[in-house]
């Protein structure tokens, strides 16, 4: 909790500066974050780039963060956006690389079946879905847990909505539904799907 | 059950209300999952600052033509007008007069009595925000100027000390005299205990350094007649700098050490050349190691020795600061194996400057043909009146030209806090400089706790000037939910205030501050805090303490005017 708090400060005020063209700031964000948004570039490109591909995106990803910062939220955490926007440069970039396919499976492959060629998105829920094995992977975690993962992904409850219907609070949801991912992922990796 | 929820059974159905759309979500949030929980991997983030910074800062081509490996792809840099600022709104600010000098309060930072150390700070290196570690000059331009020396080896006795004069290398631009000092006595023993207590906790033999500094004091030089020295313009002497010299023995009585000095004009080649050492005093020493003039004398002839600098022809360069002519009168500008340096005239009175919010003097900003930049300072006395002489040393071979263009100062207020517990992070105080955070630690006594911050400042042109106060009351003890903000009343010494589980008072009854001035041969400040009321187990109560970082008033913040640029091309 400390530490979430103490990075939740940190990346407000990175992004404050960042917001006044504090040029500083973004050499912060680099120093902090540069090794991160390379691990996910790497992740999602796997060896098809090079050492030098994977700095010029991770350049391109903080060059991203700069021009955006002034419509960020100042709530805003930076190291789930830098994530995304590493991720879809990582992916622009394969598909300029004439590699669309292959990059995007690999993009995808947290939970695709293996040897699924099929673009992810309708192959892995729909088998999901078809395998029920969305059912199973519930089943598995206790009950509260179960509801508020059908309450939040299935009946589209937000987390503010769970919050007041159990008394929890929104950062206790929160945790949950993460710790119940994680048992959902390892569920479906157990069951194929890498 | 959760309240509202009527049933325990799910839509399991892609296409039924909301169940795609919410497994979709789901396996977006796992990847995403799996995306936060990778770890930073290894990358080159100073080549990704580079490459960011070169399309951000929109540097010119002719500035940082950015020459693309074989296979790599090559990254156009967009222009853009050279009167765009990077925050518009910052052009809306009014333009506050300046009431004091740059004023830096840094927490848990003292700096004190860290003017000794002003006049050796320098700042170069490839990024002009970073703050690097120096070259020994003595140690290593030997070699390099072994060719250009001409060997005197006249040595002159004093009551405390032999004094060598190994060698003289000059040429047109640039003079340097190698000297050796041998002392009777370890060199602690020149000096009061005061002055070894001070430099006692030196790392390596640093402090020995210092206190050889201490004693030597800087020799002047006279070219037939034109006097060089510390406190005379022209030239701009960088002996006090502890890395300028060594320590030959390990008893610490052999020293080494050099003094150099620009030539600011043509003088013969047959030249009678004196060096000359005056008698050794000051608040520290204890007893003098020279306690006469030495003076060496020789005939040089500069004419026979190689011309070791690469010099630039004089001249005046116009610059359009908002609307007014601002001028730099280049007297000398050499390129030396060691290192390159740059005298000028800025020929504008002090209020020309302030209107028009030109940063001043110092403070250009020097860029490679690859658009690296360098930023130097030779303080002291050089800084006096309207010239000035800016030293760099690590100008690298690759350099084939050199330009510069003036900052343009905009005002600025900072406060900024940061945490002290990751080391290594950098803490910004302004978009210019500020300091990285090299050790924290806290120590349990009987007393009470010590808390010890180490920090390294980048992007300061004098911290003499810039660092004048760094009182303690920016400490923020950082509870579960609120920041424990210390304030301290200098007037009464009182502790005042905040917020959280614990009361200041438990925490702060006595404060005692250590601290060493700026190291320069380490770049570090370090700060020892004591505080004698709080003990362990109510430190283990607080989650965090941070540190703010603050700095207001002077316009520190400024932008390059990069299509002003004027560039020296090396012959």
């Amino acid at each position: 909790m400390r530490d979430e708090s103490r990075d939740k400060a940190a990346d407000k005020g990175l992004l404050a500066s960042l917001r006044v063209g504090d040029t500083l700031a973004l050499e912060q964000a680099i120093d902090l974050f540069g090794g991160y948004v390379a691990a996910v570039i790497r992740h999602t490109l796997g060896s098809q780039a090079r050492n030098e591909d994977c700095e010029e995106l991770v350049s391109d990803v903080f060059v991203a963060l700069w021009q955006a910062a002034g419509s960020l939220s100042p709530e805003s955490r930076l190291k789930p956006w830098l994530a995304v926007v590493a991720r879809n440069k990582a992916l622009n970039w394969a598909r300029a690389q004439g590699q669309a396919q292959k990059s995007a499976e690999a993009a995808q492959s947290l939970v695709s079946p293996a040897g699924d060629a099929g673009p992810y998105a309708e192959s892995a829920i729909e088998r999901i879905s078809r395998d029920g094995l969305i059912i199973r992977a519930l089943e598995t975690l206790d009950e509260e847990s179960r509801e508020l993962m059908i309450g939040h992904y299935l009946k589209e409850r937000s987390i503010k909505e769970l919050s007041e219907a159990t008394g929890h609070s929104q950062s206790s949801i929160k945790s949950r539904l993460f710790r119940s991912r994680k048992v959902v992922r390892t569920y479906l990796q157990q069951e194929g799907y890498a | 059950m959760m309240e509202g929820q009527t049933d325990n059974t799910y839509p399991t159905t892609p296409g039924a209300t909301g169940a795609k759309a919410g497994l979709e979500k789901l396996m977006e949030e796992m990847k995403m999952d799996t995306l936060l929980a990778l770890e930073p991997i290894a990358i080159d983030t100073e080549k990704v600052k580079e490459l960011a910074f070169r399309r951000i800062l929109a540097i010119p081509e002719d500035l940082g033509h950015h020459n693309a490996p074989q296979g790599r792809r090559s990254r156009p840099m967009p222009r853009r007008s050279p009167t765009r600022r990077l925050d518009p709104t910052r052009r809306k600010m009014p333009y506050p007069r300046m009431l004091v000098a740059a004023c830096i309060v840094v927490g848990s930072l003292f700096v004190g009595t860290a003017a000794y150390a002003i006049g050796s700070a320098l700042m170069v290196g490839n990024n002009p925000l970073d703050w690097r570690e120096k070259s020994s000059y003595y140690g290593y331009s030997v070699p390099n100027l072994d060719q250009f020396n001409v060997p005197i080896g006249q040595t002159l006795e004093s009551d405390g000390a032999s004094v060598t004069l190994d060698a003289i290398a000059i040429d047109d631009n640039l003079v340097k005299a190698f000297l050796t000092y041998r002392f009777n006595e370890p060199i602690e023993a020149y000096l009061t205990e005061e002055a070894r207590s001070l430099y006692a906790d030196r790392p390596d033999d640093s402090g020995f350094r210092w206190m050889a500094m201490e004693v030597v004091g800087a020799p002047s030089i006279d070219l037939g007649g034109l006097v060089l020295s510390p406190s005379i313009f022209p030239g701009g002497q960088t002996n006090l700098k502890d890395t300028d010299s060594y320590f030959a023995d390990d008893e610490y009585r052999v020293y080494k050490t050099s003094v150099q000095y620009l030539i600011p004009e043509m003088l013969p080649d047959q030249l009678d050349v004196t060096v000359k050492i005056s008698p050794t005093e000051g608040y520290y020493v204890l007893k003098p190691a020279v306690s006469e003039p030495l003076t060496f004398a020789a005939t040089i002839d500069k004419g026979s020795a190689a011309q070791y600098t690469v010099a630039f022809e004089p001249g005046i360069y116009e610059f359009d600061i908002e609307g007014v002519t601002w001028k730099l009168d280049l007297k000398k500008f050499a390129k030396t194996p060691f290192g390159t340096l740059i005298c000028y005239d800025t020929h504008n009175d002090e209020g020309l400057v302030e209107e028009t919010r030109f940063i001043g003097r110092g403070d250009l900003r020097f860029f490679d043909q690859d658009g690296n930049s360098y930023h130097g300072i030779s303080p002291g006395s050089a800084n006096s009146g309207r010239l000035m002489v800016t030293f760099f040393s690590d100008l690298p071979e690759s350099a084939t030209s050199l330009s510069f263009c003036p900052p343009i100062k905009q005002p600025a207020t900072h406060d900024r806090s940061y945490p002290v517990t990751d080391i290594g992070v950098k803490m910004p105080v302004t978009p210019t400089r500020g300091f990285y955070l090299r050790d924290y630690r806290i120590e349990y006594t009987p007393e009470g706790f010590v808390q010890t911050i180490v920090s390294q400042p980048y992007g300061f042109t004098d911290i003499k000037v810039d660092i004048t106060e760094l009182p303690p009351e920016a400490i923020e003890f950082q509870g579960t939910d609120k920041l424990y903000q210390v304030s301290f009343d200098g007037m009464s010494g009182d502790f005042q205030n905040d917020a959280g589980d614990i009361a200041p008072q438990e925490l702060l009854g006595l404060q005692l501050s250590d601290f060493d001035p700026y190291d320069p041969a380490t770049n570090l400040f370090t700060q020892k805090v004591r505080y004698y009321s709080a003990g362990e187990d109510t430190l283990r109560r607080i989650p965090g303490i941070r540190v703010r970082y603050s700095e207001w008033d002077v316009g520190e913040d400024y932008r390059y005017d990069f299509a002003q640029a004027k560039t020296l091309t090396f012959g």
